[in-house]
Formats: C-alpha cells, sequence, structure tokens
C-alpha cells in the first residue's frame, strides 16, 4: 500500500567515493565495524546522510578489497538527495544496491509539500521512493493544491 | 804485449778494491735515510674525542625487546641509543623501528626518525616521519606518537593521515589500545581517531 513519492536526481552513482566526516571514529579492528560519531555527514555524489550516529560495516570482497556492506545511521537522520529532504530517526543504506530504507516517523518534504509515513524506501538509482505505514500527505494551505502522482 | 797485459791485470785489481767499498757505502745510507722517516706523522685521534668517547656510551645497533603481561612481544631496534647523562632510565634513539606482536595475529609496525625510551615509566616517545604500518591494513603518518612499552596504548598527540581498510583518513588525533573482553578471554585492540575524523571509501566497481 505505497504510496509512491519522488525522491531527487535519478542519476545517482552508488560506484562512486564515499566520504565520511564526524567527530570521532572508533573502529574494532576483529570485527570489521567502524562506528562514526558526532555531525556524521555521509556523502556520495549528490546524496547526503545526516546522523547522531553512523555504523559502518565493511568486509574483504573475494579480490580482498574492502567493500562497504551497508551504512547505518542513527539519530536525527536526515537523507538529501539533490532537491528533497527525508527526515526520520534510522536509516540504513546498501551502497551495493543503492537502497536507503528509512524508519520511525519518517517525513519527506517537496516544496512545500510534505508526507508522513512509518517507512520510506528510496531507490537512489531511479529517484523512486515508497513511503509506507499511516502515509498522510500534508497540503501546505497557501499554495494551491499540487497533484501528487 | 806484456804492457797491455799489466794495464788489464791493474784495472781488475783497482776494481777488486773500489767496488766492495761502494756497495759499503750503499748500504749505510739504507739505514741512515730509514732512521730520518720515523719521527714524522701525527696520531689519528685527537685527545678531545678520545675524551668524549669514552664518557658516551653510544650503542650501535641496539635490540630492546620486552612482553607485556597481556602477552604481546614488543621488539624496538634503532640505528644508534644513547642514554642521557649516563643514566640508563632515560635513552635516546636514532632511526627506530618498533614491532608489537599481538596475541591475535596482527602486527603493528611503527617507523620514527628518533625517539627517546623512558624505561621507568616504560614509555616512548617516537618523533620525525612518524609511520604505524598494521597487518589489518592501516598505514598512517604522523609527527609523535607516544607509546606504551609494556602494553598495547599508542596516542599521536597531533595529525594523523594515511590509509586504512575503509580508504583514506585523517584525522585531528589518534589512540590505539587494547582491551580484556568482558570475558577477559581475548583482548580486543581497538583504533579510535579523535578531533574530526574523515574517511573517503572508494568502491572497487566490479
Amino acid at each position: 500500500q505505497g504510496t509512491e513519492v519522488g525522491f531527487g536526481n535519478p542519476e545517482h552513482d552508488s560506484s562512486a567515493p564515499v566520504e565520511v566526516v564526524a567527530d570521532q571514529l572508533d573502529v574494532q579492528r576483529s570485527e570489521g565495524k567502524a562506528k562514526f560519531t558526532g555531525n556524521v555527514v555521509v556523502t556520495q555524489g549528490l546524496m547526503k546522510l545526516f546522523g547522531d550516529v553512523v555504523d559502518v560495516e565493511y568486509a574483504e570482497n573475494a579480490a580482498g578489497d574492502t567493500e562497504i556492506q551497508w551504512v547505518h545511521a542513527i539519530g536525527n537522520v536526515t537523507l538529501l538527495n539533490g532537491v528533497e529532504a527525508a527526515e526520520g530517526d534510522d536509516a540504513v543504506y546498501t551502497v551495493e544496491s543503492g537502497v536507503v530504507v528509512m524508519t520511525g516517523d519518517v517525513l519527506v518534504t517537496q516544496g512545500e509539500n510534505t508526507m508522513a509515513g512509518e517507512k520510506l524506501t528510496v531507490q537512489l538509482e531511479t529517484g523512486v521512493g515508497q513511503m509506507e505505514g499511516r502515509v498522510r500527505v500534508l497540503f501546505n494551505p497557501e499554495s494551491e493544491p499540487e497533484k501528487t502522482e | 804485449m806484456a804492457s797491455h797485459d799489466n794495464l788489464h791485470s791493474r784495472i781488475v785489481g783497482w776494481l777488486k778494491i773500489i767496488l766492495p767499498l761502494s756497495a759499503l757505502v750503499l748500504l749505510s745510507s739504507v739505514f741512515l735515510v730509514a732512521r730520518f722517516k720515523e719521527h714524522r706523522g701525527t696520531l689519528p685521534y685527537s685527545k678531545i674525542a678520545l675524551k668524549e668517547l669514552a664518557s658516551v656510551q653510544t650503542v650501535a645497533d641496539p635490540v630492546f625487546t620486552s612482553v607485556t603481561d597481556e602477552g604481546q612481544h614488543v621488539v624496538v631496534t634503532a640505528k644508534e641509543a644513547t642514554p642521557r647523562d649516563g643514566d640508563y632510565n632515560v635513552v635516546d634513539a636514532v632511526g627506530v623501528h618498533g614491532i608489537l606482536q599481538e596475541t591475535d595475529g596482527e602486527t603493528i609496525n611503527i617507523w620514527s626518525d628518533a625517539g627517546t625510551v623512558f624505561s621507568a615509566e616504560s614509555r616512548t616517545i617516537l618523533q620525525g616521519n612518524v609511520r604505524i604500518e598494521t597487518s589489518s591494513g592501516y598505514n598512517l603518518f604522523t609527527d609523535q606518537l607516544i607509546s606504551a612499552v609494556d602494553r598495547t596504548d599508542i596516542e599521536s598527540p597531533g595529525p594523523v593521515r594515511g590509509e586504512g581498510p575503509l580508504g583514506t583518513i585523517e584525522a585531528g588525533r589518534m589512540e590505539v589500545s587494547s582491551q580484556q573482553t568482558a570475558e577477559g578471554t581475548e583482548e580486543k585492540v581497538t583504533v579510535v581517531f579523535k578531533d574530526g575524523v574523515k574517511v573517503i571509501y572508494t568502491p572497487q566497481t566490479q
């Protein structure tokens, strides 16, 4: 019963470099886990993911290179993808597939309209988002109603 | 004819006297010349260098090894080490190379231009082109590093940059420490980058 929501630029390249900036990084060497804490910003191309804490899980692939399995942002999470912004409590970004799943009072703002729900799944490469769970679309009264596809 | 023969025998007679005499003269001059040569040329060491060498016990290629109570093997080698004013508590070293063998198989190699070992506090301070390389894929550069010798406790007071398993990394400070896990079975090494960190991960395009 998901409602589609357009989410930013479709040319997202999930093989572009990922930059993570934070106050601190703790690495538990044996488990291949990196915990970024404090004003964490994950940037890949036009996509920006903000969070209080971002856990990155990585492993060595067959070729012996390190591959990030997923990026898990927790606390005051915001996902920007060019134009739209989505806010929630928690977001998991699987780098390889370019999919971000955000949960916890998700709010997507598009211009004046906002859409609220419990779970938002965004395909970064197609720019298509699926909002699920008590989806509510809030029109901004001043602006004339916009058709949501 | 006789006079002719006479001349010949007279020459030979004289030669029999002159030749042995000249041989004698030649032989004695060799000894004369030899004696003159002996006294010139100075000694290779000046007095001052000698005194200084005697007082400073600079050790070449020293090796310092220790096993920490958690079982890590520490080997520190240097090109040269000099105890500071005689007491062996503080030793300054040049061209330092430290190797830490963690119990879980990880190896940490540290190189630096210079370093000082404070054996009383079992601590070393390394400075100048400090490079840290770990078998888990870290290759970091910094200016100064303070490392305990009796346990894994390494700290860089200043910025550090380089490569890590995740990619290039820059940070304001870095600390490597090991704690016993809750059950106390094996020891876990944690690397913490502080005062701002930036990591750039470049996905391998398949």
